[in-house]
């Protein structure tokens, strides 16, 4: 810290065309802070870790913010597993698929879709009850049903550790013959 | 081991497709978003312990030629089109 500024407040005003500003602080307590950047062009690099409120104000043209899941997706590394039965399922009857996560990753899954359609036109006019079952490990963690199909979006998403085995199955609860598809989408890291 | 078992044992794809079979085998196909094949193999007893895959094949899908020409003459043209890169 400058000796000319002994109250430990350290103003940085500079008007020349281009100017760079590396800034390492590294402090217990650091009461404030405001940074006020304004440029045709540049090129920010900004690392915040502290315990209290850190806001960032971003305003430029062209700024984009992912959400963790977003930003998986973006990097290739989208997981997507799907169901597709190409014979109707009786009543009870159900059709699954696993996974086991590999080790050194973590599956995160955050949607699921399922349908059932019936398989003959008699039924065309009936529901058909459907449930989803997410089991980890052989014990079920995610139950989900629906009239014709069903799903949804996680908030937080369901969590896969490596090695674990990730089953996922649809069941027909229709007193008919159904095709059942299922579809479950997330991200591995 | 076949390698789109170790993809999946890997976990080196983005959309693995199950179809359970009539003989308790699955037909699997998995594909990555960078490539222009998938691998789709039968296996019985998956991730059991008398794992064997029956049948393994490379899919690549196949684009049809008329289509193709299609679109190498809308992407030639955009060179040339103002403002074209």
């Amino acid at each position: 810290m400058s000796k000319d500024h002994p109250d430990g407040v350290l103003p940085i005003s500079h008007s020349r065309a281009d100017i760079k500003v590396p800034m390492d602080i590294q402090k217990q307590t650091l009461s404030q802070l405001d940074i006020k950047i304004v440029a045709a062009e540049a090129t920010v690099t900004l690392n915040v870790a502290v315990s209290g409120t850190a806001q960032v104000n971003l305003y430029a043209q062209s700024i984009g913010l992912y959400l963790k899941a977003d930003w998986e997706v973006k990097e290739g590394n989208a997981k997507w597993f799907r169901i597709l039965s190409y014979s109707a399922s009786d009543f009870g009857e159900s059709n699954s698929g696993n996974y086991t996560v590999p080790t050194g990753k973590t599956l995160y899954i955050n949607y699921v879709a399922a349908l059932s359609k019936c398989g003959f036109v008699a039924d065309a006019e009936e529901q058909n009850p459907v449930a989803v079952y997410f089991d980890v490990d052989s014990a079920t963690k995610f139950a989900l049903g629906g009239l014709i199909g069903c799903g949804m979006s996680f908030v937080v998403p369901f969590k896969v550790t490596a090695g674990q085995v990730f089953l996922y199955s649809i069941r027909n609860l229709a007193d008919h013959q159904t095709y059942l598809t299922l579809t479950v989408g997330g991200y591995e890291e | 081991m076949e390698e789109a078992l170790r993809r999946l044992y890997a976990g080196d794809f983005n959309e693995m497709i199950q179809e359970p079979q009539p003989d308790g085998s699955v037909i699997i196909t998995l594909s990555s978003e960078n490539e222009e094949f998938s691998y789709r193999f039968r296996v019985r007893d998956l991730y059991g312990p008398d794992e064997e895959v029956l049948e393994h094949e490379i899919v690549r899908p196949e684009l049809k030629p008329w289509l193709k020409q299609r679109l190498d003459q809308a992407a030639k043209q955009k060179k040339n089109a103002p403002g074209g890169k």
